[in-house]
């Protein structure tokens, strides 16, 4: 079985590091930064296009902003919108009638005028109590129903 | 290491898409980005294909750059975004060993040059045997001289996992050297022979 390896004591860290630091580095080809400057693209089609996708890390800056504005145009919506108090016309309403036939159609009914609703009239108009009769105590009535018979002395007491 | 930081009218000229600072930007950056990725690869025609798409990808993106890292730094993450995605791509089988030990930028000496070489070949085939995690960590700090808050953004890491995985991949270099070395002196001592 094999001993675990470690680190060649003869070596220390900064030895090896100032080692890999003076490591010449590997050579260029000659003609790679011909190719390369070749390579380049002309000016008109490299130049900042006038809109690019903002890079990831600032994306939710970018919608933050969206919603902010969006935010702050419906609170100048809300705030420049006419007073509530005043006449709303309604655009479904023809415009270009004549008096006569806008009349026709904005005046309510005259009550009583639909016959449906004439019995219900009649019915309220009783309960509202214009003919109702006066009212005496004790009631001269000849009901037909009686509470009881008769009641004898004997109970009375 | 601190690195000076981008001209402003070069970044302003990169974003306009003028020529000339397209120009300025591949004569300050191609070898760098070139080296690093032949470290990534140890493949040169795949390197120098990737260097290309990595500045074609430059061109591409240069409109969107925020400037909060270097142009130096954007650049390698683009380069180890190419590199990930090129690893899925057929490679070819060029070793960048025996480009080491051809490397124009050995000393003149012979005798320094000789074992400049033999340092360079060993501490390379070391390299080589590092995963490809461990090679890139080591790369990006000692090889390519970033700082460990510019490796973050060119790996996308966190730093302190930067600077571990750093350290780890140094003792593992460190590893690998040391049997580099053993094996080294046994063929020292039978080159040599019996002492008579």
């Amino acid at each position: 079985m094999q001993p675990p390896k470690r680190p060649n004591s003869d070596r220390s860290p900064e030895e090896l590091e100032s080692r890999l630091r003076a490591l010449p580095p590997p050579p260029v080809p000659s003609d790679l930064e011909a190719r390369l400057l070749a390579a380049i693209p002309p000016e008109s089609s490299c130049e900042n296009p006038g809109w690019t996708r903002p890079p990831r890390s600032r994306r939710p800056a970018v919608w933050l902003r969206a919603g902010l504005a969006l935010a702050a145009s419906c609170l100048v919506a809300v705030l420049i919108w006419p007073d509530s108090g005043e006449k709303i016309t309604d655009p479904r309403l023809p415009t270009s009638l004549d008096e006569s036939q806008s009349a026709h159609l904005v005046a309510p009914q005259r009550l009583g005028e639909s016959p449906n609703i004439t019995p219900w009239l009649e019915v309220h108009q009783g309960l509202d109590g214009g003919d109702m009769p006066s009212f005496a105590w004790p009631v001269q009535g000849n009901s037909r129903f009686t509470a009881s018979i008769s009641i004898p002395p004997d109970l009375l007491d | 290491m601190t690195k000076p930081k981008d001209d402003p009218l070069l970044l302003n000229g990169l974003r306009s898409g003028n020529a000339e600072a397209c120009a300025e930007l591949i004569h300050g950056h191609y070898e760098t980005v070139y080296r690093f990725l032949v470290h990534l690869t140890r493949d040169v025609h795949q390197a120098e294909d990737l260097t290309q798409e990595t500045f074609a990808a430059a061109w591409q993106r240069i409109a969107t750059f925020q400037g909060r890292s270097t142009l130096a730094t954007w650049l390698h993450r683009i380069a180890y975004t190419k590199f990930i995605d090129g690893q899925r791509a057929e490679r070819r089988d060029t070793s960048l060993r025996e480009h080491a030990t051809t490397s124009p930028t050995l000393p003149v000496d012979p005798l320094a040059n000789a074992l400049a070489a033999d340092e360079a070949r060993r501490l390379y085939r070391a390299l080589d045997e590092l995963d490809a995690a461990d090679r890139t960590f080591v790369v990006l700090h000692y090889l390519q001289g970033l700082s460990y808050s510019e490796m973050a953004l060119v790996l996308d890491e966190p730093i302190g996992t930067v600077k571990w995985r750093t350290r780890e991949a140094l003792n593992c270099l460190r590893i690998l050297l040391g049997d580099e070395d053993s094996n080294h002196a046994a063929s020292k001592t039978a080159e040599l022979g019996p002492i008579s």
